[in-house]
């Protein structure tokens, strides 16, 4: 059997990206390696989910819950405890290898929309010197254990990196009883929400120290304590100020990167600032049956985003299936260096509709105004009164007026 | 008095002043609900509290069905750890009704395996 659409992994990404290419009259099949859909949301037990899209403050099992009951309406194919192994390009039709706990199967779709999350820097992708002793974990394995399967990590923690999992996890493992001793911070800014510096340590008196780093870990058998020392403006650790805290746990939470080990051997145009690949405005890679979506394009800070983007890929994925999306000119957006990059970077011209351009900033500005320009003409403009790093921006455009270049500019 | 609203990701600087007619006066809140959280947080804060309990399959996932007196926080965690989940449970059940007589109720909000 040859499905239209192949969507791989059931995340908000890949649950939206199911339902909207099985509306646009696709056969599709979701392939998902858990036992459920859900993804991520699944752990995130604690509750800021949803307002963007429901209006409704909900948890993330409760906002995974509500695209699933969407999901259980369609007429699709559902995968469980099945994982990609293998995507291989043959020509008119992509060809998946999957293996699930019965056997290896081989799939073949006439798009794939690529929805496999991001996962968590591992404690070896920032050097810690010392011992490796049982008790290091990554934040979101830590909230796995505790949240799903219901077992406490440690005593008294300290936690490295000031992501929001981390600021998140420090209150649940204070709910739990355990100490949480601090959050150090190499940067000298916070790397999470303001909400959650406020609502998940101020509320617990739990210190958040910036510009301090964890430099080595103690202990044989299992962390008996990490020395921290502050960082001067290089980030270079000033050994003469170290200290040695003493605790049982290291938490890490130091940065998330897009799941893209089976897209790295595939022919297609990576960029080196998201760590995954460029896409158009359909979510439509550079192999153009190859779409992809939610944070294994880039890493999202809300589900809200992730969901719609998710939307947007499936349809055009079931619409690329169908013949329906006819090839056309693409220019690239090019922006100032204000910006990190833009989601897309290829954009169609004499098009209609709109589009949503994300997008990051490289550092917080005030009272910015955040502009898009064709032929010298602004068509898309909006005031910002703060844009920050650790939060994703976004503009829409108008697609009928762009004219043969596209750029997008902060006004500072 | 400075806060951060906690009401959504954007988190915005309330500035919170009290007059001698006892009128409180947010600002710096982007959208209505800042203005709530702002007097809210400075006359009888609340939180909403989630947390999980233990089942023999994994655990269910739990949270107050509105945000509760932040007072009453680690007694809230604390009567769940000492509630039992009842067989088959269902995403949406009411774990404990009128909680301290608060009328806040704790809600299943997840269901988990683990494998
Ligand atoms: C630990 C952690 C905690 C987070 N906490 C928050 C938070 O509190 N709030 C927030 O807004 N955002 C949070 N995020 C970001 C969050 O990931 C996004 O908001 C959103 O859930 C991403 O959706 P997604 O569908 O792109 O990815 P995910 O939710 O990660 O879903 C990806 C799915 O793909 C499946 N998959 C991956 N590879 C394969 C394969 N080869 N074969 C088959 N299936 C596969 C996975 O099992 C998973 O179900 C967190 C991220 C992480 C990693
Ligand atoms: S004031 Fe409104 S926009 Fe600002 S953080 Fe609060 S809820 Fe969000």
């Amino acid at each position: 059997m040859i499905y239209d659409v192949a969507v791989i992994g059931g995340g908000p990404a890949g649950m939206a990206a199911a339902i909207s290419a099985t509306k646009e009259g696709a056969k599709v099949v979701l392939i998902e390696r858990d036992y459920r859909v859900g993804g991520i949301l699944n752990q995130c037990i604690h509750n800021g989910f949803g307002l963007a899209y429901f209006g409704a403050e909900l948890t993330g099992p409760q906002y995974a819950k509500r695209w699933e009951d969407e999901l259980k309406k369609q007429k699709l194919d559902i995968k469980l405890n099945t994982t990609l192994e293998q995507i291989t390009d043959c020509k008119k039709l992509v060809e998946l290898t999957v293996v699930s706990n019965k056997n290896v199967e081989k799939i073949k779709a006439k798009s794939v929309v690529l929805s496999m999350g991001c996962r968590e820097r591992p404690a070896g992708a920032i050097n810690l010197c010392g011992t490796r002793p049982a008790g290091v974990f990554s934040a979101g394995q830590a909230q796995k254990f505790v949240n799903i399967h219901g077992k406490m990590v440690g005593k008294k923690v300290v936690i490295l990196g000031s992501g929001d999992i981390g600021l998140i996890m420090a209150r649940r493992l204070t709910c739990e009883g355990a100490k949480v001793i601090g959050v150090y911070e190499i940067m000298s800014k916070c790397g999470g929400l303001a909400r959650n510096v406020a609502q998940c340590l101020n509320d617990f008196n739990i210190p958040l120290h910036l510009s301090t780093t964890v430099v080595e870990v103690i202990g044989e058998k299992r962390v008996e304590a990490v020395v921290v020392a502050p960082v001067d403006e290089n980030l270079k650790p000033i050994l003469e100020k170290k200290k040695i805290i003493k605790c049982d746990t290291l938490l890490l939470s130091v940065g998330l990167i897009p799941e893209n080990d089976l897209i790295q051997d595939f022919d297609i145009e990576f960029d080196n600032v998201t760590g995954s690949a460029v896409v158009n405005e359909y979510f439509q890679t550079s192999n153009s049956k190859i779409f992809i979506c939610g944070n294994v394009l880039h890493v999202n800070d809300l589900a809200d985003n992730v969901s719609r983007e998710g939307l947007q890929a499936g349809k055009f994925a079931a619409l690329f299936a169908k013949n329906k999306l006819i090839p056309q000119n693409t220019i690239t957006i090019v922006h100032d260096n204000h910006i990190k990059y833009t989601v897309p970077k290829y954009i169609h011209t004499n098009s209609t509709g709109t589009a949503t351009i994300s997008f990051r900033v490289d550092k917080e500005y005030h009272q910015v105004k955040i502009i898009a320009k064709s032929n010298n003409e602004i068509i898309s403009q909006k005031p910002s009164p703060v844009v920050i790093a650790g939060e994703m921006q976004s503009l829409i455009i108008d697609k009928s007026k762009i004219k043969n270049d596209l750029s997008l500019e902060i006004e500072v | 008095m400075k806060l951060v609203c906690i009401r959504c990701p954007r988190g915005c600087n309330l500035n919170i002043t009290k007059k001698s007619n006892g009128q409180i006066i947010v600002t710096g809140n982007s959208c209505p609900r800042g203005e709530e959280y702002g007097k809210q947080e400075i006359t009888q804060p609340k939180r909403t509290i989630t947390t999980i309990q233990k089942t023999d399959f994994g655990t269910v996932s739990l949270v107050t069905s509105k945000a509760i007196d932040k007072n009453l926080y680690f007694d809230v965690l604390k009567k769940i750890k000492n509630t039992k989940v009842k067989p088959n449970p269902q995403v949406g059940d009411v774990f404990i009704k009128n909680i301290f007589k608060t009328k806040v109720d704790i809600i299943i909000s997840g269901i988990h395996m683990c494998e």
